[in-house]
C-alpha cells in the first residue's frame, strides 16, 4: 500500500449501509466504505454492479433509500449537489458546448460569486495544470476527446473540491491516449493533493492508478484492498477472475498433521498447505495466477508440485505470451515473459512441457 | 453522403412532387401578387399591369405605416408572451415521466383538432362582458362579499359587481394570438430541450450553480435553436393575422392583415392589397434579419 494514505485517521468519506433500489432492482445493496483522505480510490466492477449509482449518490444526483453518506464527518445525504464540496468529471465530459474553454472552467467560480481577479488567477492555474494553455478561446467542438477531458478536469479541479469524482473518465479515449491520461491523472493527484474517487470497469486502469480499490459486484462490495493485495490475495472467486486471470482448482483435504494440511488438487496431485490458510472445511477452492507457473520443457526439480502438460495454443502479446495448456484432462493458462527474442523456441503448440508451482503462490478462496 | 450521390435517381423522384407543389401553388401565386402590385384597376375584375408605383406610394401612407408598426408591436408582444408561457411547458414535458409524455404532447396539440374559427368564437364566449370568465369572477365576488359583510368589510366590495372589459380591445387580440399560436412555440422548444444532454445540467449543479442559474446559463442558451424556430413560427403568422383581430379586437384594434383582407375583398383594390402584402413580406424579412443579427452578437459576447 502507498505510504501516503493514512487509513488509521478519520476517513474523508464514510458510506454507511447505503442501499439504492430502482423498482425491483437493488442497484446498491447495504454498502459501507471508508474513503481515506488523500487516497486515489477506485470502485471497480463490471457494468451494472452499482458503482456508478454509488458515485452519483456521493455527488448528490441520487438519494440513497437507506444509509448515510458522511463527508468530513458531516452528513451529506440530504445536501443538494450544488452545496457539496465534491466535483465530478462526467463520463461524457459534459463540457458546456456554448461556452469557450475559459468560460467552461470559470463557470463553477462565477456561479458561486468568486471575485473576478481570483477567477482569472485560478482559471489560468487550472488550465496550466491540465496543460491547456493557449486553448482558452476554443469552443468544445474544436477540441479532441482528450482535450475535452482536460477541460472537464480543469473545470472540476478549479473548484478545489474535497473529493474529485471520476466516472469512467478514460473509457472514450483510444488506447495510447488512455495510457497517457492514466499517468497524467496520477501526476495531477500528487500536484493538487485532492482525494480522487474513480469509477471504472477496467481492471488495468484501477490497478495502475489507484492506491485502494473496492471491487463491486451485484450491488455489493466484495473486497477492499490495495492493488497488490487484490491481485495476489483475492478473497473470492469473482475477484480472482475479474482482476487478471486465474487458474481455479477444486481441492479436497486428504489429511491434517501438525500445522500442515495435505490437499488433493483435482487431477493434478497433492500439495501441503499451512493449516491456518485452509480453515476447517474439507473442500476448498484454490487459485493460481497464470504467470506463477514455472513453464519448463524439463521436469523442474524445485517445484512443490509439477504437472506434465501439453501446450495447446499460444497467443503472442509482445512482452508476454499466453499459453493454453492441457493437463490431467483440464485446461490451464500460463503466462511467460518473452525476455529473449521470440521467447523459448521449444514452446510451440503440441509440445510436452512441465508446469511447476510453489505452494506460496496458491491462494485459498473463501467461496 | 457520397454513396447517395452515386444514386441520384432516388432524390429526384422523391423531390418532384414537392417541387411541383411549391412551384404551382406557392411561387406562381406569389409571383402573380408581386405583378399585381404594379397594376391598375381597369374594371370590376380586370387589372392592367402598367408597372406603376402608385400602389406602393399609396401603401406607404402614414395611416398604413402606423398600422404596420402597430401590427409589429402586437405580434412582438404576443410572441414574447408565447415564449414565456411555452418555455416552462416545454420543460415540464421534457422532464415528465416517459409514460405521460405522449399524453402531454397530445394535450399541447389538442386545440388543433378544432377549427380556428370555432376556437376564436369560443374565446368570445369566455371573455365577453357576460362571459364565463366574468361569471366566474362575479361568483367569487359574491362569495367574498358574503364572507366579508359580517366582518364589517362589505363596503370594500362596492354594491355591484363590475365585469371586466376584456374583450374587443388590443389585449384581447394579444390573448387570442397567444392562445392560437402557443403550440407552435411549445413544439420546437420541446424538440430542442428533449435532445439536451442531461449530464450538462448535472454538471452545472455539480459545479455549484443553483437550479435557477442552471436554467439561465445552460438550459436557455442551449435551447436557442428551439427559441429561434418558435419565435419565427409564431411571429410571422401573428404579423399577418386578421381573423383574430377581426373577432376579438375592437374598432381600434385593426391590424395590417385586416386592411389587406379588405383590399382584396370588400374594397376590391387588389393592386393596393398586393403592394401592402409585399411591404409586409419585406418588413418581416428585415425584422427577422435584424433579430438574428442581434442574437448572434449577443451569443458571441456571451461566449
Amino acid at each position: 500500500m502507498s505510504p501516503r494514505v493514512d487509513v488509521s485517521g478519520p476517513p474523508l468519506v464514510r458510506i454507511e449501509g447505503v442501499t439504492r433500489r430502482f423498482g425491483p432492482v437493488v442497484a446498491v445493496d447495504r454498502v459501507s466504505l471508508d474513503i481515506p483522505e488523500n487516497a486515489f480510490y477506485a470502485l471497480l466492477g463490471p457494468s451494472g454492479c452499482g458503482k456508478t449509482t454509488l458515485l452519483r449518490m456521493i455527488a448528490g444526483f441520487e438519494q440513497p433509500d437507506e444509509g448515510r453518506i458522511l463527508l468530513d464527518g458531516e452528513d451529506m445525504t440530504r445536501v443538494p449537489p450544488n452545496r457539496r464540496p465534491v466535483n465530478m468529471v462526467f463520463q461524457s465530459y459534459a463540457v458546456f458546448p456554448h461556452m469557450t474553454v475559459w468560460k467552461n472552467v470559470a463557470y463553477g467560480l462565477e456561479v458561486t460569486g468568486v471575485p473576478q481577479g481570483e477567477i482569472r488567477r485560478r482559471v489560468e492555474e487550472a488550465l496550466a495544470l491540465v496543460r491547456l494553455e493557449g486553448m482558452e478561446a476554443r469552443r468544445p467542438h474544436q477540441l479532441s476527446g482528450g482535450q475535452k477531458q482536460r477541460v472537464a478536469l480543469a473545470r472540476a479541479l478549479v473548484k478545489r473540491p474535497r473529493l474529485l469524482l471520476l466516472d469512467e473518465p478514460l473509457s472514450a479515449l483510444d488506447r495510447k491516449l488512455r495510457e497517457d491520461m492514466q499517468m497524467e491523472l496520477v501526476r495531477l493527484r500528487h500536484e493538487v493533493g485532492i482525494t480522487f474517487l474513480l469509477v471504472t470497469h477496467d481492471q488495468d486502469e484501477a490497478l495502475s492508478m489507484a492506491d485502494r480499490i473496492a471491487v463491486m459486484n451485484a450491488g455489493r462490495v466484495l473486497q477492499v484492498a490495495d492493488p497488490r493485495t487484490l491481485y495476489e490475495q483475492p478473497r473470492t472467486r469473482f475477484v480472482a477472475e475479474f482482476i487478471g486471470t486465474a487458474n481455479l482448482f477444486e481441492g479436497r483435504v486428504v489429511a491434517r498433521c501438525d500445522g500442515t494440511v495435505r490437499v488433493r488438487m483435482e487431477d493434478l496431485g497433492e500439495v501441503r498447505l499451512p493449516a491456518e490458510s485452509v480453515g476447517n472445511g474439507t473442500h476448498l477452492r484454490l487459485a493460481l495466477r497464470p504467470e506463477k507457473w514455472r513453464v519448463d520443457p524439463e521436469r523442474p526439480p524445485a517445484a512443490d508440485l509439477a504437472v506434465a502438460a501439453r501446450l495447446v495454443e499460444m497467443a503472442y502479446h509482445g512482452d508476454t505470451s499466453r499459453l493454453h495448456l492441457e493437463a490431467g484432462g483440464r485446461r490451464l493458462v500460463a503466462v511467460v515473459h518473452n525476455a529473449r527474442r521470440g521467447g523459448d523456441p521449444r514452446l510451440v503448440p503440441g509440445a510436452r512441457v512441465w508446469l511447476g508451482l510453489a505452494v506460496a503462490d496458491l491462494v485459498v478462496l473463501e467461496d | 453522403m457520397e454513396s447517395w450521390r452515386a444514386a441520384p435517381a432516388v432524390f429526384w423522384i422523391t423531390l418532384v412532387p414537392g417541387v411541383v407543389w411549391l412551384l404551382v401553388f406557392f411561387f406562381a401565386p406569389l409571383a402573380l401578387i408581386w405583378l399585381l402590385a404594379f397594376g391598375e384597376r381597369a374594371g370590376p375584375v380586370a387589372i392592367d399591369i402598367t408597372w406603376t408605383l402608385d400602389n406602393y406610394r399609396q401603401a406607404l401612407d402614414p395611416l398604413y405605416l402606423g398600422l404596420f408598426w402597430k401590427s409589429f408591436r402586437i405580434a412582438a408582444v404576443a410572441t414574447a408572451i408565447c415564449l414565456v408561457v411555452a418555455f416552462p411547458v416545454a420543460l415540464a414535458v421534457t422532464f415528465a415521466d416517459g409514460r405521460v409524455k405522449p399524453l402531454l404532447l397530445m394535450l399541447v396539440v389538442l386545440p388543433f383538432w378544432t377549427n380556428l374559427l370555432v376556437r376564436t368564437y369560443a374565446m368570445i364566449a369566455v371573455l365577453r362582458t357576460r362571459g364565463y370568465l366574468n361569471s366566474g369572477l362575479e361568483y367569487l365576488w359574491m362569495a367574498a362579499k358574503t364572507v366579508a359583510t359580517p366582518l364589517g368589510l362589505g363596503e370594500l366590495f362596492g354594491d355591484r359587481f363590475r365585469p371586466l372589459e376584456i374583450l374587443y380591445n388590443d389585449p384581447a387580440v394579444i390573448f387570442g394570438i397567444v392562445y392560437v399560436y402557443l403550440p407552435f412555440m411549445v413544439l420546437p422548444l420541446y424538440a430542442t430541450l428533449e435532445r439536451l444532454d442531461r449530464s450538462l445540467l448535472e454538471a452545472s449543479l455539480d459545479l455549484g450553480a443553483s437550479h435557477w442559474r442552471t436554467f439561465w446559463r445552460v438550459i436557455v442558451p442551449l435551447a436557442r435553436p428551439g427559441i429561434v424556430s418558435g419565435v419565427i413560427l409564431v411571429f410571422v403568422p401573428a404579423l399577418g393575422t386578421f381573423l383574430i383581430s377581426d373577432l376579438l379586437g375592437g374598432p381600434s384594434s385593426q391590424l395590417i392583415g385586416n386592411v389587406i383582407e379588405r383590399q382584396f375583398k370588400a374594397a376590391n383594390n387588389v393592386p393596393l392589397g398586393a403592394a401592402l402584402s409585399f411591404l409586409l413580406l419585406y418588413a418581416t424579412f428585415v425584422a427577422l434579419a435584424l433579430w438574428a443579427w442581434s442574437n448572434e452578437r449577443m451569443r458571441r459576447r456571451a461566449g
